[in-house]
């Protein structure tokens, strides 16, 4: 009995009856909160490739040049639209949802620092990751035709058969060695904070 | 728990939860306790249990570490009856009581445990 | 083995009623349910194995991804366990974001949940109303963290944003539709004849079967046990947590326990917002080595990360035992034997809240 009561309070309520009269579906519109791939601001490129080492599908966002410009590019099928990319870039180049409002509003910054690993057991020596670097090739433009660097100032280089880091600290934590390797033998250590309020 | 119907091959699908790391350890908790090789206890789990039996052994692991006495402990008789359902508990009492008239009447610990082991072996076989 | 019965009836893999392929035998004697096993291997990811060897940044996404509708427990917990281990306190604002949003999620597992069960004994109405209302904290979540499942929203040291005034008003009118449109659909619920008749006294979990299968969250607290891994969780003690606990034991009262945990968690929430104060809310901090085994409290029960980490906060170890597993281990063992009926067996399984891609990490 009190059942049905329940069940007629709910029916007789002036909301449900106007709405079960004019019922309508609302339109589908997109939030402008909502988190989607990321997109182009009209702010430079600089190259930095934080974007690059922050993101967490493999091959999701690439930094190209196109048409002398440096620009990211997002790969949709491997984007999982994280937002991280947004954050983690100084020049605001990318945009999405609330994240580069509120990026600005609170100083909010991702800071790493990265470790190279070679597993010398795997590591064959064909030199595919110190060709592959975006660092690399800036340093040393001779790796883009001939494929050797006699320059010191790389961050690694195949010397006698072997792959050896030289300079750690220039490494920007892109990954791009990692995913031309064909053996897995490299690996980079990403040691990422989240910070906010500027420099620490 | 150990009748079941149409039998497909599951076997494959059982051994990769089994080797997951947690369950791992469990089954060579127990293997250790009954004096066995792992790969003969996953062969017995496998063949007695389910899949959701065998994905939640961890964690009737842990529940089962802290039932019973000292005695029932050593012999891993919790974990026998009450995680892994292996023997009836019934069954576990009964060891648990022939274990200790051994110690009365003068038998070494050693040989006690490893006779209780056998009787624990012969009921999981039967 | 094999046992002469009746019928054999198997249930799903794929079945109206179940979100996720999974499968039940049953073994009965007419309708009556004698035993039950659950074969799964559907949908398995090995996700467990893809994190090793991968820093936090790449890791709390995967770990979002072991179940879509409880998705920031999971990160919750996994950045806990990573603090935890590398000694990084989250700031004040942070740790209170942190149990709003998980409070919000909790809410739409558990109106999803209780959907589910409602679309389980056809009553198919009340079950719309629940998920329509479902919709309305998702729109929240989104309206907070800019995506309504997988988050990603918490991060070591503190959250990914801070919510703004006119966010909070919002989030603040939005609980009170719920909590007046909810109220309503759980009188519904409770003086309902064939509800009852369906719900009351069908599958009971007594509470020692629940205790030997470690059965976990709502399903063990509407057996009488005081399980909730919330009451020792520092910021939420400081909110004035305390469990919900029925003791019946059957269908209808892990229902209500879920109910009455949405009630709580729009007081938890409602009570955050109060305490918040104005502060940064990302503290900074990297990743140590170390090991640890962690538990927080997920809306379907108590969630263990077990985890070893590297100098450079790379993950080596991993594993993740989802509250689902017990669960669904205790509904196939416990409660589904004896059942009356064949089609208490569906009502009986989806009450216990299974999720198939948790227990198939």
């Amino acid at each position: 009995m009190l059942s049905i009561i329940n069940y007629i309070r709910e029916f007789l309520r002036p909301h449900w009856i106007t709405t079960f009269f004019t019922a309508k579906t609302a339109p589908l519109v997109t939030p402008p909160h909502f988190r989607d791939f990321p997109e182009l601001t009209d702010k430079e490129c600089t190259h930095c490739l934080a974007c690059m080492m922050i993101c967490p599908a493999p091959e999701a966002i690439t930094v190209v040049k196109r048409e002398e410009i440096w620009r990211p590019e997002i790969t949709k099928g491997h984007c999982i639209r994280c937002g991280l990319c947004i954050e983690a870039c100084p020049e605001d180049v990318l945009t999405s949802g609330r994240i580069l409002a509120y990026k600005k509003e609170e100083e909010l910054t991702l800071q790493g620092t990265f470790h190279i690993e070679i597993d010398q057991s795997k590591c064959m020596g064909c030199g595919n990751c110190t060709v592959a670097c975006p660092v690399n090739r800036e340093i040393d433009p001779a790796l883009r035709s001939s494929g050797t660097s006699t320059s010191d100032e790389v961050i690694m280089r195949v010397d006698t058969g072997q792959n050896k880091v030289l300079h750690e600290e220039k490494c920007t934590g892109c990954k791009t060695c990692e995913e031309s390797c064909s053996n897995g033998a490299i690996r980079v250590a990403r040691i990422v904070e989240a910070l906010q309020g500027g420099e620490k | 728990m150990n009748k079941y119907l149409y039998e497909k091959d599951l076997r494959q699908m059982k051994l990769i939860i089994l080797e997951s790391r947690r369950h791992d350890a469990v089954v060579l908790e127990l293997a250790a306790t009954l004096g066995i090789k792992r790969q003969q206890l996953r062969k017995i789990l496998i063949e007695r249990s389910d899949m959701m039996f065998l994905e939640n052994l961890p964690a009737r692991c842990d529940v089962a570490r802290e039932a019973g006495d000292d005695t029932e402990r050593l012999l891993g008789i919790p974990l026998l009856t009450q995680a892994f359902c292996l023997i009836s508990k019934e069954d576990g009492v009964l060891i648990k009581e022939q274990y200790l008239r051994r110690i009365q009447d003068g038998i070494k610990h050693e040989a006690a445990v490893s006779e209780a082991r056998m009787e624990m072996m012969e009921l999981i076989r039967s | 083995m094999k046992k002469t019965v009746d019928i054999s009836l198997p249930v799903g893999p794929m079945h109206p009623c179940f979100k996720e392929p999974c499968r039940i035998k049953c073994e009965t004697r007419g309708e009556y349910v004698l035993a039950a096993e659950v074969e799964l291997g559907y949908v398995k990811k090995g996700i467990e194995r893809i994190m090793r060897g991968r820093p936090w940044q790449e890791v709390m996404f995967l770990a979002e991804r072991v179940c879509g509708i409880c998705s920031v427990i999971h990160n919750f917990v996994f950045i806990e366990s990573v603090e935890h281990i590398s000694g990084i306190v989250p700031t004040e604002r942070a740790a209170y974001l942190r149990v709003i949003v998980n409070e919000l999620d909790r809410m739409q597992s558990h109106l999803l949940a209780n959907y589910s069960y409602c679309y389980t004994i056809e009553h198919e109405t009340l079950a719309m109303y629940l998920l329509n209302l479902r919709e309305t904290v998702m729109d929240q979540l989104e309206l907070i963290t800019g995506a309504r499942v997988t988050c990603a929203f918490i991060v070591p040291g503190g959250v990914r944003c801070d919510i703004s005034s006119d966010i909070a008003d919002e989030l603040r009118s939005a609980l009170d539709h719920i909590d007046a449109e909810l109220t309503r659909f759980i009188r519904i619920f409770e003086t309902g004849p064939l509800i009852g008749l369906r719900s009351k006294g069908i599958g009971i979990l007594t509470k020692d079967a629940a205790i030997e299968s470690h059965a976990v969250g709502p399903t063990a607290r509407a057996s009488g046990i005081d399980n909730d891994q919330r009451s020792t969780h520092p910021t939420y003690t400081a909110l004035g947590f305390s469990p919900v606990i029925r003791q019946e034991g059957d269908n209808f009262a892990r229902i209500m326990v879920r109910f009455e945990e949405v009630f709580q968690s729009i007081r938890l929430i409602r009570s955050a917002l109060e305490a918040m104060r104005e502060g940064p809310i990302r503290g900074g901090g990297t990743i140590k080595a170390g090991s640890i085994r962690y538990r927080g409290e997920a809306p379907r029960g108590e969630l263990l990360y077990e985890l070893t980490t590297d100098d450079y906060g790379r993950i080596l170890e991993i594993a993740i035992q989802t509250p689902s597993i017990p669960n669904i281990q205790v509904c196939a063992h416990a409660m589904l034997i004896d059942a009356q009926s064949a089609a208490d067996i569906t009502s009986i399984f989806i009450s216990s809240d299974p999720c198939i891609a948790c227990t198939e990490r």
